[in-house]
Protein backbone atom coordinates (compact mmCIF):
# COMPACT_ATOMS: atom_id res chain seq x y z
CA UNK A 1 0.00 0.00 0.00
CA UNK A 2 2.83 2.36 0.93
CA UNK A 3 4.56 1.60 -2.36
CA UNK A 4 1.37 2.40 -4.28
CA UNK A 5 1.01 5.74 -2.43
CA UNK A 6 4.63 6.66 -3.19
CA UNK A 7 4.17 5.85 -6.87
CA UNK A 8 1.03 7.98 -7.02
CA UNK A 9 2.80 10.99 -5.45
CA UNK A 10 5.79 10.56 -7.76
CA UNK A 11 3.51 10.54 -10.84
CA UNK A 12 1.75 13.70 -9.59
CA UNK A 13 5.08 15.45 -9.00
CA UNK A 14 6.47 14.52 -12.43
CA UNK A 15 3.24 15.74 -14.04
CA UNK A 16 3.59 19.05 -12.27
CA UNK A 17 7.22 19.28 -13.36
CA UNK A 18 6.35 18.55 -16.97
CA UNK A 19 4.05 21.57 -16.98
CA UNK A 20 6.89 23.88 -15.88
CA UNK A 21 9.94 25.06 -17.72
CA UNK A 22 13.34 24.67 -16.15
CA UNK A 23 14.62 28.14 -15.23
CA UNK A 24 18.10 29.09 -16.45
CA UNK A 25 21.02 27.82 -14.41
CA UNK A 26 24.71 28.56 -14.76
CA UNK A 27 26.56 25.93 -16.80
CA UNK A 28 30.00 27.50 -16.57
CA UNK A 29 31.76 30.70 -15.52
CA UNK A 30 35.17 31.02 -17.16
CA UNK A 31 37.92 33.56 -16.76
CA UNK A 32 41.17 33.96 -18.67
CA UNK A 33 43.71 36.52 -17.59
CA UNK A 34 44.36 39.09 -20.35
CA UNK A 35 45.83 42.57 -20.55
CA UNK A 36 42.56 43.91 -21.95
CA UNK A 37 39.16 44.44 -20.35
CA UNK A 38 38.97 41.57 -17.87
CA UNK A 39 35.70 39.67 -17.98
CA UNK A 40 34.05 36.45 -16.83
CA UNK A 41 32.14 34.55 -19.51
CA UNK A 42 29.10 32.98 -17.90
CA UNK A 43 27.18 30.37 -19.89
CA UNK A 44 23.58 29.65 -18.87
CA UNK A 45 21.53 26.58 -19.67
CA UNK A 46 19.15 28.62 -21.84
CA UNK A 47 18.86 32.00 -23.55
CA UNK A 48 18.25 34.97 -21.26
CA UNK A 49 16.07 38.01 -21.88
CA UNK A 50 18.02 40.45 -19.73
CA UNK A 51 20.46 40.80 -16.89
CA UNK A 52 21.04 43.78 -14.63
CA UNK A 53 24.62 44.47 -13.50
CA UNK A 54 23.33 45.53 -10.05
CA UNK A 55 22.06 41.97 -9.60
CA UNK A 56 25.53 40.52 -10.23
CA UNK A 57 28.23 40.36 -7.56
CA UNK A 58 31.67 38.87 -7.10
CA UNK A 59 32.84 37.14 -3.95
CA UNK A 60 36.25 35.99 -2.82
CA UNK A 61 38.23 39.12 -3.71
CA UNK A 62 38.18 42.87 -3.91
CA UNK A 63 37.18 43.06 -7.57
CA UNK A 64 33.79 44.45 -8.48
CA UNK A 65 31.45 44.11 -11.43
CA UNK A 66 31.71 46.97 -13.92
CA UNK A 67 29.21 45.69 -16.46
CA UNK A 68 27.07 42.62 -17.08
CA UNK A 69 25.78 42.27 -20.60
CA UNK A 70 24.22 39.57 -22.72
CA UNK A 71 26.26 38.50 -25.75
CA UNK A 72 23.02 38.10 -27.73
CA UNK A 73 24.62 38.26 -31.17
CA UNK A 74 27.18 35.52 -30.58
CA UNK A 75 25.34 33.37 -28.04
CA UNK A 76 22.09 34.44 -26.28
CA UNK A 77 22.78 32.12 -23.33
CA UNK A 78 26.03 33.94 -22.50
CA UNK A 79 26.52 36.85 -20.09
CA UNK A 80 29.77 38.80 -20.22
CA UNK A 81 30.60 40.12 -16.75
CA UNK A 82 33.24 42.83 -17.07
CA UNK A 83 35.20 43.43 -13.88
CA UNK A 84 37.82 45.84 -12.61
CA UNK A 85 41.20 44.52 -11.61
CA UNK A 86 42.40 40.96 -12.05
CA UNK A 87 40.97 37.83 -10.51
CA UNK A 88 43.28 35.45 -8.70
CA UNK A 89 42.67 31.73 -8.55
CA UNK A 90 43.84 31.63 -4.91
CA UNK A 91 40.89 33.80 -3.82
CA UNK A 92 38.45 31.18 -5.24
CA UNK A 93 36.10 33.84 -6.64
CA UNK A 94 32.42 33.20 -7.19
CA UNK A 95 30.08 35.10 -9.51
CA UNK A 96 26.56 35.47 -8.13
CA UNK A 97 23.35 36.31 -9.94
CA UNK A 98 20.56 37.31 -7.59
CA UNK A 99 18.23 37.70 -10.57
CA UNK A 100 18.10 37.15 -14.34
CA UNK A 101 15.11 37.33 -16.68
CA UNK A 102 14.12 34.85 -19.37
CA UNK A 103 11.22 34.27 -21.72
CA UNK A 104 9.18 31.09 -21.39
CA UNK A 105 7.48 29.19 -24.20
CA UNK A 106 4.35 31.36 -23.79
CA UNK A 107 6.52 34.42 -24.44
CA UNK A 108 6.07 35.54 -20.85
CA UNK A 109 9.01 37.19 -19.07
CA UNK A 110 9.97 35.30 -15.92
CA UNK A 111 12.55 35.86 -13.19
CA UNK A 112 15.11 33.25 -12.09
CA UNK A 113 17.58 33.31 -9.21
CA UNK A 114 20.58 31.27 -10.37
CA UNK A 115 22.73 32.02 -7.31
CA UNK A 116 26.52 31.70 -7.08
CA UNK A 117 28.99 29.72 -9.21
CA UNK A 118 32.73 29.26 -8.73
CA UNK A 119 34.79 30.88 -11.49
CA UNK A 120 36.95 28.45 -13.48
CA UNK A 121 40.34 29.73 -14.59
CA UNK A 122 41.28 28.82 -18.19
CA UNK A 123 44.94 29.05 -19.17
CA UNK A 124 46.16 30.70 -22.37
CA UNK A 125 47.44 27.39 -23.77
CA UNK A 126 44.01 25.79 -23.44
CA UNK A 127 42.41 28.80 -25.12
CA UNK A 128 44.91 28.55 -28.00
CA UNK A 129 44.05 24.88 -28.51
CA UNK A 130 40.35 25.73 -28.66
CA UNK A 131 41.05 28.58 -31.09
CA UNK A 132 43.04 26.29 -33.40
CA UNK A 133 40.22 23.74 -33.28
CA UNK A 134 37.67 26.35 -34.35
CA UNK A 135 39.98 27.56 -37.14
CA UNK A 136 40.26 23.98 -38.43
CA UNK A 137 36.46 23.70 -38.52
CA UNK A 138 36.24 27.02 -40.39
CA UNK A 139 38.94 25.99 -42.87
CA UNK A 140 37.05 22.77 -43.65
CA UNK A 141 34.01 24.71 -44.87
CA UNK A 142 33.17 23.70 -48.42
CA UNK A 143 33.98 26.22 -51.08
CA UNK A 144 31.32 26.10 -53.78
CA UNK A 145 32.58 26.04 -57.31
CA UNK A 146 30.10 28.47 -58.79
CA UNK A 147 32.07 31.35 -57.31
CA UNK A 148 32.93 33.46 -60.30
CA UNK A 149 35.50 36.10 -60.90
CA UNK A 150 36.55 36.77 -64.43
CA UNK A 151 39.32 39.13 -63.53
CA UNK A 152 41.15 37.54 -60.73
CA UNK A 153 41.14 34.16 -62.34
CA UNK A 154 39.67 34.10 -65.80
CA UNK A 155 36.97 31.83 -64.45
CA UNK A 156 33.77 31.55 -66.48
CA UNK A 157 30.34 30.05 -66.12
CA UNK A 158 29.77 26.40 -66.89
CA UNK A 159 28.29 25.35 -70.18
CA UNK A 160 26.37 22.41 -68.88
CA UNK A 161 23.78 20.70 -70.99
CA UNK A 162 21.87 17.48 -70.66
CA UNK A 163 23.73 15.70 -73.45
CA UNK A 164 27.17 17.17 -72.99
CA UNK A 165 29.83 16.93 -70.34
CA UNK A 166 31.81 19.61 -68.62
CA UNK A 167 34.06 20.22 -65.67
CA UNK A 168 34.72 23.34 -63.64
CA UNK A 169 37.49 22.80 -61.15
CA UNK A 170 38.49 25.70 -58.93
CA UNK A 171 40.98 25.27 -56.13
CA UNK A 172 41.99 28.30 -54.15
CA UNK A 173 43.81 29.68 -51.19
CA UNK A 174 46.06 27.13 -49.59
CA UNK A 175 47.67 29.07 -46.77
CA UNK A 176 51.18 29.84 -47.99
CA UNK A 177 52.20 31.58 -44.79
CA UNK A 178 52.69 34.94 -46.51
CA UNK A 179 49.97 37.53 -45.80
CA UNK A 180 48.05 38.32 -49.01
CA UNK A 181 49.58 35.40 -50.96
CA UNK A 182 47.57 32.45 -52.21
CA UNK A 183 47.54 29.98 -55.06
CA UNK A 184 44.88 29.01 -57.56
CA UNK A 185 44.07 26.33 -60.11
CA UNK A 186 41.22 26.67 -62.57
CA UNK A 187 40.11 24.25 -65.27
CA UNK A 188 37.11 24.97 -67.51
CA UNK A 189 36.43 22.27 -70.05
CA UNK A 190 33.29 21.02 -71.79
CA UNK A 191 32.47 18.73 -74.70
CA UNK A 192 29.68 20.96 -75.91
CA UNK A 193 30.50 22.74 -79.16
CA UNK A 194 30.32 26.48 -78.60
CA UNK A 195 30.44 26.02 -74.84
CA UNK A 196 34.01 24.87 -74.33
CA UNK A 197 36.25 27.63 -73.02
CA UNK A 198 39.37 25.42 -73.10
CA UNK A 199 40.76 27.26 -70.08
CA UNK A 200 43.46 26.07 -67.71
CA UNK A 201 45.12 28.43 -65.23
CA UNK A 202 47.36 27.78 -62.28
CA UNK A 203 49.63 30.06 -60.33
CA UNK A 204 50.37 32.28 -57.39
CA UNK A 205 48.66 35.53 -56.52
CA UNK A 206 49.54 38.35 -54.16
CA UNK A 207 46.67 40.58 -53.15
CA UNK A 208 46.62 43.97 -51.47
CA UNK A 209 43.34 45.43 -50.25
CA UNK A 210 42.87 49.12 -49.60
CA UNK A 211 39.67 49.61 -47.61
CA UNK A 212 37.87 52.90 -48.19
CA UNK A 213 36.51 52.68 -44.63
CA UNK A 214 39.90 52.44 -42.94
CA UNK A 215 39.88 55.96 -41.44
CA UNK A 216 36.31 55.60 -40.16
CA UNK A 217 37.13 52.22 -38.63
CA UNK A 218 40.19 53.70 -36.91
CA UNK A 219 37.88 56.34 -35.43
CA UNK A 220 35.38 53.63 -34.45
CA UNK A 221 38.09 51.76 -32.53
CA UNK A 222 38.64 54.91 -30.47
CA UNK A 223 34.94 55.52 -29.83
CA UNK A 224 32.85 53.94 -27.11
CA UNK A 225 29.50 52.36 -27.97
CA UNK A 226 26.79 54.98 -28.40
CA UNK A 227 25.43 57.61 -30.81
CA UNK A 228 28.89 58.71 -32.07
CA UNK A 229 29.81 55.15 -32.97
CA UNK A 230 26.42 54.70 -34.67
CA UNK A 231 27.12 57.82 -36.71
CA UNK A 232 30.51 56.42 -37.83
CA UNK A 233 28.88 53.13 -38.89
CA UNK A 234 26.20 55.08 -40.73
CA UNK A 235 28.92 56.99 -42.62
CA UNK A 236 30.55 53.70 -43.63
CA UNK A 237 27.21 52.35 -44.84
CA UNK A 238 26.56 55.41 -46.96
CA UNK A 239 29.71 54.92 -49.04
CA UNK A 240 29.05 53.19 -52.37
CA UNK A 241 32.58 51.79 -52.72
CA UNK A 242 34.04 49.35 -50.26
CA UNK A 243 37.65 48.77 -51.31
CA UNK A 244 40.26 48.77 -54.02
CA UNK A 245 41.77 45.33 -54.61
CA UNK A 246 45.13 45.16 -56.28
CA UNK A 247 46.26 41.76 -57.55
CA UNK A 248 49.65 40.64 -58.83
CA UNK A 249 49.77 37.09 -60.20
CA UNK A 250 52.19 34.78 -61.94
CA UNK A 251 50.45 31.94 -63.75
CA UNK A 252 50.65 29.24 -66.34
CA UNK A 253 47.73 29.39 -68.74
CA UNK A 254 47.12 26.59 -71.19
CA UNK A 255 44.60 25.13 -73.57
CA UNK A 256 42.62 22.67 -71.45
CA UNK A 257 43.43 19.89 -71.66
CA UNK A 258 45.85 19.33 -74.58
CA UNK A 259 48.25 22.22 -73.83
CA UNK A 260 48.73 22.89 -77.56
CA UNK A 261 49.17 26.42 -76.31
CA UNK A 262 50.85 27.22 -73.01
CA UNK A 263 51.74 30.70 -71.82
CA UNK A 264 53.62 31.93 -68.81
CA UNK A 265 51.88 35.14 -67.83
CA UNK A 266 52.38 37.84 -65.23
CA UNK A 267 49.25 39.77 -64.38
CA UNK A 268 48.44 42.89 -62.43
CA UNK A 269 45.20 44.75 -62.05
CA UNK A 270 43.10 46.96 -59.84
CA UNK A 271 39.46 46.33 -59.07
CA UNK A 272 36.97 48.58 -57.34
CA UNK A 273 34.48 46.73 -55.18
CA UNK A 274 31.06 48.16 -54.35
CA UNK A 275 29.62 47.67 -50.89
CA UNK A 276 26.77 45.16 -50.75
CA UNK A 277 23.66 47.30 -50.82
CA UNK A 278 20.36 46.14 -49.34
CA UNK A 279 16.86 46.80 -50.65
CA UNK A 280 13.26 45.66 -50.02
CA UNK A 281 13.72 45.72 -46.24
CA UNK A 282 16.94 43.68 -46.53
CA UNK A 283 15.18 40.86 -48.37
CA UNK A 284 17.32 41.72 -51.37
CA UNK A 285 20.85 42.87 -51.99
CA UNK A 286 23.22 43.66 -54.80
CA UNK A 287 26.98 43.94 -55.15
CA UNK A 288 29.29 44.76 -58.00
CA UNK A 289 32.81 45.46 -59.16
CA UNK A 290 34.59 47.42 -61.85
CA UNK A 291 38.05 46.59 -63.14
CA UNK A 292 39.16 49.68 -65.02
CA UNK A 293 42.72 48.54 -65.48
CA UNK A 294 44.59 45.25 -65.69
CA UNK A 295 47.61 44.16 -67.67
CA UNK A 296 48.74 40.67 -68.69
CA UNK A 297 52.22 40.13 -70.10
CA UNK A 298 54.31 37.04 -70.69
CA UNK A 299 55.61 34.60 -73.22
CA UNK A 300 54.25 31.67 -75.19
CA UNK A 301 56.11 28.55 -74.09
CA UNK A 302 55.50 26.37 -77.13
CA UNK A 303 55.66 28.71 -80.07
CA UNK A 304 55.47 26.68 -83.28
CA UNK A 305 54.80 23.40 -81.52
CA UNK A 306 51.17 23.40 -82.64
CA UNK A 307 52.32 22.84 -86.22
CA UNK A 308 52.99 19.23 -85.21
CA UNK A 309 49.39 18.48 -84.31
CA UNK A 310 47.38 15.91 -86.23
CA UNK A 311 45.87 16.50 -88.70
CA UNK A 312 48.44 18.98 -89.90
CA UNK A 313 47.35 22.61 -89.90
CA UNK A 314 46.87 24.50 -93.12
CA UNK A 315 50.00 25.88 -94.79
CA UNK A 316 50.86 29.31 -93.58
CA UNK A 317 49.29 28.77 -90.17
CA UNK A 318 50.43 31.36 -87.75
CA UNK A 319 51.08 29.99 -84.24
CA UNK A 320 54.78 29.67 -85.07
CA UNK A 321 54.87 33.47 -85.08
CA UNK A 322 53.56 33.72 -81.54
CA UNK A 323 56.11 34.70 -78.93
CA UNK A 324 55.48 37.52 -76.44
CA UNK A 325 52.13 38.34 -74.90
CA UNK A 326 50.83 41.77 -73.94
CA UNK A 327 47.18 42.39 -73.10
CA UNK A 328 45.15 45.18 -71.50
CA UNK A 329 41.88 44.16 -69.93
CA UNK A 330 38.92 45.83 -68.28
CA UNK A 331 35.47 44.82 -67.22
CA UNK A 332 32.66 44.86 -64.70
CA UNK A 333 30.14 42.61 -63.02
CA UNK A 334 27.15 42.68 -60.74
CA UNK A 335 25.13 40.22 -58.67
CA UNK A 336 21.61 40.80 -57.47
CA UNK A 337 19.51 38.62 -55.19
CA UNK A 338 15.97 38.89 -53.84
CA UNK A 339 14.65 36.28 -51.43
CA UNK A 340 11.27 36.12 -49.71
CA UNK A 341 9.99 32.63 -48.99
CA UNK A 342 6.79 34.04 -47.45
CA UNK A 343 5.87 35.72 -50.70
CA UNK A 344 2.63 34.81 -52.45
CA UNK A 345 4.33 35.20 -55.80
CA UNK A 346 5.37 31.96 -57.53
CA UNK A 347 9.03 33.06 -57.58
CA UNK A 348 10.41 33.18 -54.02
CA UNK A 349 14.04 33.78 -54.85
CA UNK A 350 15.65 35.53 -57.80
CA UNK A 351 19.40 35.56 -58.53
CA UNK A 352 20.92 37.57 -61.37
CA UNK A 353 24.58 37.61 -62.25
CA UNK A 354 26.10 39.57 -65.13
CA UNK A 355 29.80 39.89 -65.94
CA UNK A 356 31.75 41.18 -68.91
CA UNK A 357 35.42 41.60 -69.82
CA UNK A 358 37.30 42.80 -72.83
CA UNK A 359 40.93 42.34 -73.71
CA UNK A 360 43.06 44.24 -76.17
CA UNK A 361 45.96 42.10 -77.41
CA UNK A 362 48.84 44.27 -78.52
CA UNK A 363 50.77 41.32 -80.03
CA UNK A 364 49.83 38.29 -82.15
CA UNK A 365 48.52 35.32 -80.16
CA UNK A 366 47.48 31.77 -81.04
CA UNK A 367 43.75 31.29 -81.70
CA UNK A 368 41.59 28.19 -81.77
CA UNK A 369 39.97 27.57 -85.14
CA UNK A 370 36.47 26.13 -84.77
CA UNK A 371 36.43 24.89 -88.39
CA UNK A 372 39.66 22.91 -88.31
CA UNK A 373 39.42 22.27 -84.53
CA UNK A 374 43.06 23.26 -84.27
CA UNK A 375 45.04 26.13 -82.89
CA UNK A 376 46.21 27.22 -86.32
CA UNK A 377 45.40 30.93 -86.42
CA UNK A 378 46.76 34.05 -84.86
CA UNK A 379 45.25 37.37 -84.14
CA UNK A 380 45.36 40.51 -82.07
CA UNK A 381 43.09 43.38 -81.19
CA UNK A 382 40.01 43.39 -78.99
CA UNK A 383 38.29 40.22 -77.76
CA UNK A 384 35.32 40.40 -75.45
CA UNK A 385 33.49 37.97 -73.26
CA UNK A 386 30.19 38.27 -71.42
CA UNK A 387 28.00 36.03 -69.35
CA UNK A 388 24.64 36.35 -67.67
CA UNK A 389 22.79 33.94 -65.47
CA UNK A 390 19.35 34.06 -63.92
CA UNK A 391 18.12 31.57 -61.34
CA UNK A 392 14.48 31.57 -60.29
CA UNK A 393 13.53 29.47 -57.27
CA UNK A 394 9.95 28.49 -56.72
CA UNK A 395 10.21 26.26 -53.65
CA UNK A 396 12.40 24.68 -51.04
CA UNK A 397 12.43 21.68 -48.79
CA UNK A 398 14.71 20.34 -46.08
CA UNK A 399 16.89 18.83 -48.79
CA UNK A 400 17.34 21.99 -50.80
CA UNK A 401 15.69 24.54 -53.09
CA UNK A 402 14.53 24.15 -56.65
CA UNK A 403 13.68 26.25 -59.69
CA UNK A 404 14.95 27.04 -63.16
CA UNK A 405 18.17 28.46 -64.51
CA UNK A 406 18.86 30.43 -67.65
CA UNK A 407 22.38 31.27 -68.70
CA UNK A 408 23.99 32.97 -71.64
CA UNK A 409 27.68 33.13 -72.56
CA UNK A 410 29.29 34.81 -75.51
CA UNK A 411 32.85 35.71 -76.51
CA UNK A 412 36.29 34.22 -75.96
CA UNK A 413 38.90 33.91 -73.25
CA UNK A 414 42.64 33.23 -73.25
CA UNK A 415 44.78 31.33 -73.89
CA UNK A 416 43.30 30.09 -77.21
CA UNK A 417 40.29 32.40 -77.44
CA UNK A 418 37.90 29.62 -78.45
CA UNK A 419 34.62 31.26 -79.40
CA UNK A 420 31.79 30.46 -77.03
CA UNK A 421 28.17 31.16 -77.77
CA UNK A 422 25.66 29.30 -75.71
CA UNK A 423 22.27 29.72 -74.13
CA UNK A 424 21.00 27.22 -71.61
CA UNK A 425 17.76 26.64 -69.83
CA UNK A 426 17.29 23.93 -67.27
CA UNK A 427 15.72 22.87 -64.04
CA UNK A 428 17.80 23.48 -60.97
CA UNK A 429 18.07 21.81 -57.60
CA UNK A 430 20.52 23.10 -55.02
CA UNK A 431 21.06 20.87 -52.01
CA UNK A 432 21.55 22.33 -48.54
CA UNK A 433 24.72 20.39 -47.87
CA UNK A 434 27.12 23.19 -48.81
CA UNK B 1 58.57 54.28 -4.72
CA UNK B 2 55.95 56.62 -3.28
CA UNK B 3 57.41 59.48 -5.31
CA UNK B 4 57.29 57.42 -8.50
CA UNK B 5 53.64 56.58 -7.93
CA UNK B 6 52.85 60.17 -7.15
CA UNK B 7 54.66 61.31 -10.32
CA UNK B 8 52.78 58.82 -12.49
CA UNK B 9 49.50 59.81 -10.96
CA UNK B 10 50.12 63.47 -11.61
CA UNK B 11 51.53 62.94 -15.13
CA UNK B 12 48.98 64.71 -17.38
CA UNK B 13 49.92 62.54 -20.40
CA UNK B 14 49.32 59.35 -18.43
CA UNK B 15 46.03 60.71 -17.12
CA UNK B 16 44.96 61.69 -20.63
CA UNK B 17 45.88 58.23 -21.90
CA UNK B 18 43.81 56.61 -19.14
CA UNK B 19 40.85 58.83 -19.99
CA UNK B 20 41.15 58.07 -23.72
CA UNK B 21 41.44 54.35 -23.01
CA UNK B 22 38.20 54.50 -21.03
CA UNK B 23 36.49 56.12 -24.03
CA UNK B 24 37.68 53.47 -26.51
CA UNK B 25 35.42 50.76 -27.87
CA UNK B 26 35.79 48.05 -25.24
CA UNK B 27 37.37 44.80 -26.41
CA UNK B 28 35.79 41.87 -24.60
CA UNK B 29 34.47 39.03 -26.77
CA UNK B 30 35.01 40.90 -30.06
CA UNK B 31 31.35 40.55 -31.07
CA UNK B 32 30.80 44.27 -31.56
CA UNK B 33 34.00 44.56 -33.63
CA UNK B 34 32.95 41.67 -35.92
CA UNK B 35 29.51 43.19 -36.41
CA UNK B 36 30.92 46.66 -37.19
CA UNK B 37 33.36 45.13 -39.71
CA UNK B 38 30.44 43.31 -41.34
CA UNK B 39 28.31 46.44 -41.42
CA UNK B 40 31.21 48.24 -43.13
CA UNK B 41 31.02 45.87 -46.14
CA UNK B 42 27.32 45.05 -46.35
CA UNK B 43 24.14 47.00 -45.64
CA UNK B 44 22.35 43.71 -45.00
CA UNK B 45 23.91 43.89 -41.52
CA UNK B 46 23.01 46.85 -39.29
CA UNK B 47 23.91 47.54 -35.69
CA UNK B 48 22.67 49.93 -33.03
CA UNK B 49 25.37 50.38 -30.38
CA UNK B 50 23.26 52.68 -28.21
CA UNK B 51 21.30 49.63 -27.04
CA UNK B 52 22.51 47.24 -24.31
CA UNK B 53 23.18 44.64 -25.50
CA UNK B 54 23.87 45.98 -29.00
CA UNK B 55 20.97 45.45 -31.40
CA UNK B 56 22.00 43.61 -34.55
CA UNK B 57 20.01 42.92 -37.68
CA UNK B 58 19.52 40.21 -38.86
CA UNK B 59 19.05 38.89 -35.29
CA UNK B 60 20.09 35.36 -36.27
CA UNK B 61 23.45 36.56 -37.62
CA UNK B 62 25.39 33.78 -35.87
CA UNK B 63 23.44 31.17 -37.88
CA UNK B 64 24.17 32.80 -41.24
CA UNK B 65 27.08 32.49 -43.63
CA UNK B 66 28.90 35.41 -45.27
CA UNK B 67 27.03 34.56 -48.50
CA UNK B 68 23.70 35.00 -46.69
CA UNK B 69 24.57 38.63 -45.94
CA UNK B 70 25.57 39.34 -49.54
CA UNK B 71 29.33 38.78 -49.48
CA UNK B 72 31.41 36.86 -52.00
CA UNK B 73 34.97 35.65 -51.35
CA UNK B 74 36.41 39.10 -52.13
CA UNK B 75 33.87 40.64 -49.75
CA UNK B 76 35.11 38.30 -47.02
CA UNK B 77 38.68 39.42 -47.73
CA UNK B 78 37.63 43.08 -47.33
CA UNK B 79 35.74 42.23 -44.12
CA UNK B 80 38.94 40.68 -42.73
CA UNK B 81 40.95 43.78 -43.65
CA UNK B 82 38.39 45.97 -41.85
CA UNK B 83 38.31 43.72 -38.80
CA UNK B 84 42.10 43.96 -38.55
CA UNK B 85 41.76 47.76 -38.18
CA UNK B 86 39.48 47.21 -35.16
CA UNK B 87 41.44 44.31 -33.64
CA UNK B 88 44.99 44.89 -34.82
CA UNK B 89 46.55 42.82 -32.02
CA UNK B 90 45.05 39.62 -33.50
CA UNK B 91 45.81 40.54 -37.15
CA UNK B 92 47.78 37.31 -37.74
CA UNK B 93 44.86 35.18 -36.55
CA UNK B 94 42.31 37.09 -38.64
CA UNK B 95 44.46 36.64 -41.76
CA UNK B 96 44.27 32.86 -41.23
CA UNK B 97 40.52 32.91 -41.86
CA UNK B 98 39.82 31.64 -45.37
CA UNK B 99 38.28 33.99 -47.97
CA UNK B 100 35.28 31.72 -48.21
CA UNK B 101 31.74 33.08 -48.42
CA UNK B 102 30.29 29.82 -47.07
CA UNK B 103 31.90 30.20 -43.65
CA UNK B 104 29.43 30.48 -40.77
CA UNK B 105 29.55 33.88 -39.01
CA UNK B 106 28.89 32.26 -35.61
CA UNK B 107 32.11 30.29 -35.98
CA UNK B 108 34.00 33.47 -36.83
CA UNK B 109 32.59 35.14 -33.69
CA UNK B 110 33.84 32.21 -31.63
CA UNK B 111 37.24 32.25 -33.33
CA UNK B 112 37.65 35.99 -32.72
CA UNK B 113 36.69 35.63 -29.04
CA UNK B 114 39.24 32.87 -28.51
CA UNK B 115 41.91 34.79 -30.47
CA UNK B 116 41.42 37.84 -28.22
CA UNK B 117 41.84 35.69 -25.11
CA UNK B 118 44.79 33.80 -26.63
CA UNK B 119 46.53 37.12 -27.32
CA UNK B 120 46.84 37.50 -23.57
Amino acid sequence: MKIQQFTFIAVLCSGALLGQETPPRVVSAEYTHTQRTPFIRVVFSRALASVDKDKVTLTGGTDRVVEAELDTTAAPEVVVVSINGTLTEASKPEVCFSEVKYIDRNKKELVAKPGCTTVTFIGIEEVRKKRDGVLKEISNTTKTQNEKNLFASGFVTAASGSSTGGADIVLNSIDLGVPGMNNFLIIRKATQEGGDHKVFEGGLRYRHIHSFNRALLQDAAKTEAGPTLNSLISQMQSKPLSALIWDVAAKLEGQATSFDVANFVGETGASLRFRTGAFANRKGWWRGFVTPFAFEGGQNLNAGATANTTPAPQPGAGPANVDWIARYKAGAGTTLLYENWDSRLPVRRFDLEVQGVFRNMFLEEAFYNKTTKLVDRTGKGIRGYGQAEIRLYVGKSEAGRYGVRLSWHRGSLPPVFARVQSFQFGFLFESNDN
Amino acid sequence: MKNATKKAASDPNAEMETLLEAKRLAVTTGTVQVVIALASVTSVVTVDTTKKPIKVNPPNLRDLSFADVGLDDDGVAIFKENLIVLLDFIADDIRKLPDNRNVNIGKVLEFVRLSILAAG
